[in-house]
C-alpha cells in the first residue's frame, strides 16, 4: 500500500506552515474537497515553476486559451492553487495535452495527497496507452483514500488482471463487493479471476451476478462462451436468445472522468463524452455536453444531429426539430438529417409535412439511401407498392449492407403475388445479415404459402435453430405449417 | 520537471515514485512534411464506388523471383493474385470468388507438394455480426495456379487472422486462429491430424482478436504465437509453447481504456537483437458517436521483447485512426522503421493524414513524416522489394467504410523518388 498515511503528515505540517488562508473548493459535481489555498510569495513562486510550458493554442478555440490562461494566473497569484491547478490539468488532459496533464497531476498528488481524484485522473491517462505498471501504483495508493471511488477500485482490479496478477485482483474485486455488492463489473472481474483458475461453477455464478446487476449489458458474451465451452450449446444460445443485443459498449460509469468532459474544447471528443453518458443513463448530461460543442462549433453538423436524436428520446420534440433544421440548414444534402426530420414529422401526426421534407430532401440529396428507404416505407403503407419498389430498390442500390429493406421489398413483392422475387429478396437479405429471424421466417411462409412442403420444412428447420428467431415465431409457423400440410 | 521541483520544496523529501516520466508518453514532435519520398500510382483493375480491400500480402506466389501480391477484397468477396509482370506491372488475376468477406490471407504450402497454398479468413460479415458465420477456407494451389476451396473451419465467430506453423513438432503445418466474433469471439489453435483435417483447440474466450502473430517469443526453439485481442479488453495475449502443442497464456499488454481501439499487430525486431517484438497500433474509430473518428490516444506503440517471454511497452508516435503498423528499413539507413496508416482520421479536414513515416532516429527514438494525406480511408498495407530499386516500396489496400468518400483509391502502388532530404 501507498504511505498516504506519511503523505498527510507531511501535507499537514506543510498546511501548518503556510501563512494564507486554506479554502474549501468543490470541483463541480466531482464531491472532491480541496483544502490547499496560499497567497504565500514563497508557494506562488513554487507554484508557477510547476506550470508546464504552455503549449500552442492557436488552432483552438479562445475560450480554450482563456480557460488555460485564468487557471495559470490564479496559480500564480495563489489563488485556490490546487483547484486551479486540477482545472488546468484537466483541461489538458480532456484536450490532449497529456504530457502537461502528467505534469500538474504529479505536482497535484503531492500538494493534495488525501485527494485521491488527482491519482485516478493519472493512472487513467496512463493506463489508456497501456503503461500499466504506473497506473497500478497509481490506483493501489487511490483505493487507500476515503472516499470509497468505486470506479478506481475496478480499474485497479481490470489493471492487475491484465497484468497477470490474478489473485490481487480478485482480492480488490471481492474488497469493493463488500462495500457496493451490486457492481456488476467487479462480478465480471471475478467471473475472469474464476475463468482463469478454471473454476466454470463459480464463474458462471459470478457472471449471472454481473447480468443481474447491470440489467443484462454486462457478462452475457461470456457466460454464453462459458455454456458453449462447457458442451450446454442450448442453454448459450437460450441466453443469446434473451439477450439479444449487440453491446460492444460496455463503458463503466466514472463520474471523476466523465466530468473531464465540461473542460473539452474539441466538438468531436465532447460527441465521444455525450455518448459514454448517454450509455450509462445520463441523457441530460449528454445534452448539455452536446449543447455546449454546438457553442463551441455551430457548424458541426453530426453533433446537431446526434443532439436532435437525444432530444426525441427525451422527447423534446421541439428542440429535435429546431437541431435538424439546422442540420439542413448547414448542409443541404445531409440526408440522414432530412430523413429523421420527415420520421419526426410523421411521430406527431402531420404526414402532409413529413411527405413534403421526404420530397425535398430527395431532391437536396438523391443520394441517400436513407431517404429513399423512407419514400419506400411511405409507398408502401398507401399501398402504392409498384412505386415503392422503384424506392427500395434505389436505397438498395445505394447501400446493400442493411436487411430489412430487402425483407421490406420482399413483402412488396407478395403484395403483387411475384413470390419467386420476394424469395430472391428474402435471401438478399440472409446474405446481408445471416440468421435474421424475419427473413427466415418470411421464407417459410412463402413455402407454406407456395405449398412447397420440402422448402417451408427446411425454413422451419431453420427456424427451430435459428438462434436469433423467438420462440413464439416459431410456434405459431409451426401450427400454419401443420395447418397446411397435416 | 517544475512539478519534481515543487514537490521537493513543498513536502522536503523523497520524490514521489509516479514522478518518474511515464513510458506510454512522447514529447510532442512536429511532423515531417515527406511526401515527395514517395510517387503513389493505382494498380490493378479499374474500379467504381467504395473499395473494401481488406488486406494486401506481399509474396512470391509464383515463384519467379518478384514479390506478388495477394489481395482480399471483402466487398466483392474476392481473393486476387496481383502478379508482377517482367515489364515491373502488376496484372490482377481472381484467385477465387464467394470467399465471403475474406480479410487476411497467408501463403503456406499446406499439402507439402511444393507450391504455395493460401489460407484465408472468412468474416461473411465486415460490419457488426454476432452470428456464427466465420470460416477458414484453404486455396489449395495445383501447381498451376488454379485453386480448390477446402473450408477448414466454418460456422464459428467470425475469422480475421489464420496463420500457419508447427506447433508440435510433429512435422505438419497447424493453423492460429484469430476470431474477432462480436459480443463473443476467441483465439484457439488447430492441430493437423489428416491431410486436411483438424482438431481444435480453444485457448482464449474473449472477444475481438484483430490480429495473431507467430514466432519464438520466449526462445525455447518452439512456435509461440501473439493474439492482439481488442473490443472492451484491450490485451495482447501470448500463449508460449513448450514444443508439443502445450501452451501457457499471459498476457504482455493491456489497456483499461475500453476506447483504446486496437486496430493491428505485426512481428518486427526494431532493436535488431534478434529477438521478435511486437508493433501494434490503436486507431479503430467507432465508439459511442453517431461516427467514427480520431482520438487523442490513438498511436503506434511496440513491445519490446526483452528474453524469456518479458516485454517492455514503449510508445513510437501518435496518430489519429492509426490501424496496420508495419517494420521496414524504408530509407535503407540500417534502421527499422515503421509505417502505418490512418483508416478513421477526420478526412474532412485537409491536413489529415493517411500515411505515416515513423522513422527509427536510433536509440529506439522515432521521427514522424507524413507520407500522404490523400487517398484517405488507407486500412492495409505491404511492403515490397522491387528489382532495381534500393529501397522499399509500399502497397496500400483502402476500405471505405465511412464518408467522407471523394478521395478513394482501392490499390496504390507507392515507388521511392530518392528524394530524401526535406
Amino acid at each position: 500500500m501507498a504511505s498516504d498515511g506519511k503523505d498527510l503528515v507531511v501535507s499537514s505540517k506543510w498546511l501548518a506552515g503556510l501563512t494564507g488562508v486554506c479554502a474549501g473548493l468543490l470541483i463541480g459535481g466531482t464531491g472532491v474537497q480541496i483544502l490547499v489555498d496560499s497567497k504565500s510569495p514563497g508557494i506562488i513562486v513554487e507554484a508557477e515553476e510547476a506550470l508546464p510550458d504552455r503549449p500552442d493554442l492557436e488552432d483552438w478555440p479562445d475560450a480554450f486559451l482563456h480557460s488555460v490562461e485564468e487557471a495559470e494566473t490564479y496559480i500564480r497569484d495563489g489563488q485556490g492553487v490546487a483547484f486551479n491547478m486540477g482545472q488546468l490539468a484537466g483541461l489538458y488532459h480532456i484536450n490532449g495535452y497529456y504530457t502537461e496533464a502528467v505534469q500538474l497531476y504529479q505536482s497535484l498528488i503531492e500538494i493534495d495527497p488525501g485527494n485521491g481524484l488527482w491519482r485516478h485522473r493519472l493512472a487513467d491517462l496512463l493506463a489508456g496507452f497501456g503503461d500499466l505498471a504506473s497506473a497500478i501504483s497509481l490506483w493501489e495508493q487511490t483505493i487507500s483514500l476515503p472516499p470509497v471511488y468505486g470506479p478506481a477500485w475496478i480499474r485497479y482490479g481490470e489493471a492487475l488482471i491484465k497484468a497477470n496478477r490474478w489473485e490481487e485482483a480478485e482480492v480488490v474485486f471481492k474488497d469493493l463487493l463488500e462495500r457496493e455488492p451490486e457492481n456488476a463489473f467487479a462480478w465480471q472481474g471475478l467471473a475472469r479471476v474464476a475463468i482463469e483458475n478454471g473454476a466454470d461453477s463459480l464463474a458462471e455464478v459470478r457472471l449471472k451476478n454481473a447480468l443481474e446487476f447491470s440489467g443484462n449489458r454486462l457478462g452475457h458474451n461470456l457466460l454464453a462462451s462459458l455454456h458453449e465451452r462447457n458442451g450446454r450449446i442450448n442453454e448459450a444460445a437460450q441466453l443469446r436468445d434473451e439477450i439479444r443485443v449487440i453491446s460492444d459498449a460496455q463503458f463503466l460509469d466514472d463520474p471523476w472522468i466523465r466530468d473531464l468532459y465540461r473542460l473539452c474544447f474539441d466538438p468531436f471528443q465532447i460527441a465521444v463524452g455525450a455518448g459514454m453518458a448517454s450509455y450509462i443513463g445520463e441523457e441530460e448530461e449528454a445534452i448539455q455536453l452536446l449543447e455546449r460543442s454546438l457553442q463551441i462549433d455551430p457548424g458541426h453538423v453530426d453533433n446537431r444531429y446526434q443532439l436532435s436524436l437525444l432530444y426525441m428520446s427525451t422527447n423534446r420534440i421541439l428542440d429535435a426539430r429546431l437541431q435538424l433544421e439546422g442540420c439542413i440548414e448547414l448542409k443541404s444534402d445531409y440526408g440522414d438529417g432530412w430523413a429523421l426530420l420527415s420520421n419526426l414529422y410523421r411521430a406527431v401526426g402531420d404526414d402532409r409535412g413529413a411527405d413534403q421534407i421526404l420530397a425535398e430532401g430527395i431532391r437536396n440529396s438523391p443520394a441517400s439511401p436513407g431517404l429513399h428507404l423512407g419514400q419506400a416505407r411511405r409507398y408502401r403503407v398507401t399501398g402504392n407498392f409498384l412505386e415503392a419498389i422503384e424506392s427500395y430498390r434505389r436505397a438498395i442500390a445505394l447501400h446493400t449492407e442493411e436487411p430489412d429493406p430487402f425483407i421490406e421489398l420482399a413483402l412488396c413483392y407478395l403484395e403483387l403475388f411475384q413470390e419467386e422475387k420476394a424469395i430472391q429478396s428474402a435471401n438478399q437479405a440472409l446474405e446481408t445479415d445471416p440468421g435474421n429471424p424475419d427473413a427466415i421466417s418470411l421464407l417459410t411462409r412463402i413455402y407454406i404459402n407456395l405449398n412447397d412442403r420440402e422448402n417451408a420444412a427446411r425454413w422451419l428447420k431453420a427456424m427451430e435453430t435459428g438462434a436469433r428467431v423467438p420462440p413464439e415465431y416459431t410456434r405459431e409457423m409451426t401450427r400454419i405449417y401443420r395447418e397446411v400440410f397435416n | 520537471m517544475a512539478a519534481l521541483t515543487l514537490a521537493l520544496v513543498f513536502v522536503g523529501c523523497t520524490p514521489a515514485p509516479e514522478s518518474k516520466k511515464p513510458s506510454a508518453l512522447l514529447e510532442r514532435q512536429e511532423e515531417i512534411d515527406a511526401r515527395s519520398f514517395f510517387q503513389a500510382k493505382a494498380i490493378g483493375s479499374d474500379y467504381e464506388g467504395d473499395p473494401w480491400i481488406a488486406h494486401v500480402k506481399a509474396v512470391d506466389l509464383d515463384r519467379d523471383g518478384q514479390e506478388d501480391l495477394l489481395v482480399c477484397d471483402a466487398r466483392d468477396d474476392e481473393v486476387l493474385w496481383l502478379r508482377k509482370t517482367d515489364a515491373g506491372e502488376f496484372e490482377e488475376i481472381v484467385l477465387a470468388t464467394e470467399m465471403r468477406a475474406p480479410v487476411h490471407a497467408e501463403e503456406a504450402d499446406m499439402d507439402g507438394d511444393g507450391d504455395l497454398d493460401i489460407l484465408v479468413s472468412s468474416m461473411s460479415i465486415v460490419f457488426p455480426s454476432n452470428e456464427k458465420i466465420g470460416a477458414v477456407i484453404l486455396l489449395d494451389n495445383d501447381g498451376n495456379h488454379q485453386f480448390t476451396k477446402h473450408v477448414l473451419l466454418d460456422n464459428v465467430d467470425r475469422v480475421v487472422d489464420v496463420r500457419p506453423a508447427d506447433f508440435n513438432g510433429d512435422g505438419q503445418l497447424d493453423l492460429a486462429v484469430g476470431q474477432f466474433g462480436y459480443d463473443e469471439g476467441m483465439v484457439r489453435w488447430m492441430e493437423r491430424v489428416g491431410p486436411m483435417e483438424f482438431k481444435s483447440h480453444i485457448l482464449l474466450n474473449l472477444s475481438g482478436t484483430v490480429n495473431v502473430c507467430v514466432a519464438d517469443f520466449d526462445g525455447n526453439g518452439a512456435l509461440d504465437f501473439a493474439a492482439f485481442v481488442t473490443q472492451q479488453w484491450e490485451e495482447i495475449h501470448m500463449f508460449f509453447n513448450d514444443g508439443r502443442g502445450n501452451f501457457t497464456a499471459r498476457t504482455v499488454f493491456g489497456s483499461t481504456n475500453q476506447d483504446f481501439a486496437g486496430s493491428g499487430m505485426s512481428l518486427c525486431d526494431l532493436n535488431q537483437d534478434g529477438l521478435p517484438d511486437l508493433v501494434f497500433s490503436n486507431g479503430d474509430g467507432f465508439g459511442p458517436t453517431t461516427n467514427p473518428g480520431p482520438r487523442p490516444w490513438h498511436g503506434v506503440q511496440w513491445l519490446r521483447n526483452k528474453g524469456k517471454g518479458q516485454f517492455q511497452f514503449a510508445r513510437i508516435g501518435d496518430l489519429p485512426g492509426a490501424y496496420a503498423p508495419l517494420e521496414t528499413d524504408l530509407d535503407g539507413d540500417g534502421e527499422m522503421d515503421v509505417v502505418a496508416l490512418s483508416s478513421f482520421n477526420d478526412f474532412d479536414k485537409p491536413d489529415a493524414v493517411s500515411m505515416v513515416w515513423f522513422r527509427n532516429m536510433g536509440g529506439e527514438t522515432f521521427k514522424p513524416h507524413v507520407l500522404a494525406y490523400k487517398p484517405t480511408h488507407l486500412l492495409t498495407i505491404a511492403v515490397i522489394q522491387e528489382e532495381g530499386r534500393g529501397t522499399p516500396s509500399l502497397v496500400t489496400g483502402a476500405f471505405h467504410g465511412w464518408p467522407p468518400f471523394g478521395e478513394n483509391s482501392r490499390l496504390t502502388l507507392w515507388r521511392p523518388t530518392g528524394r530524401i532530404s526535406w
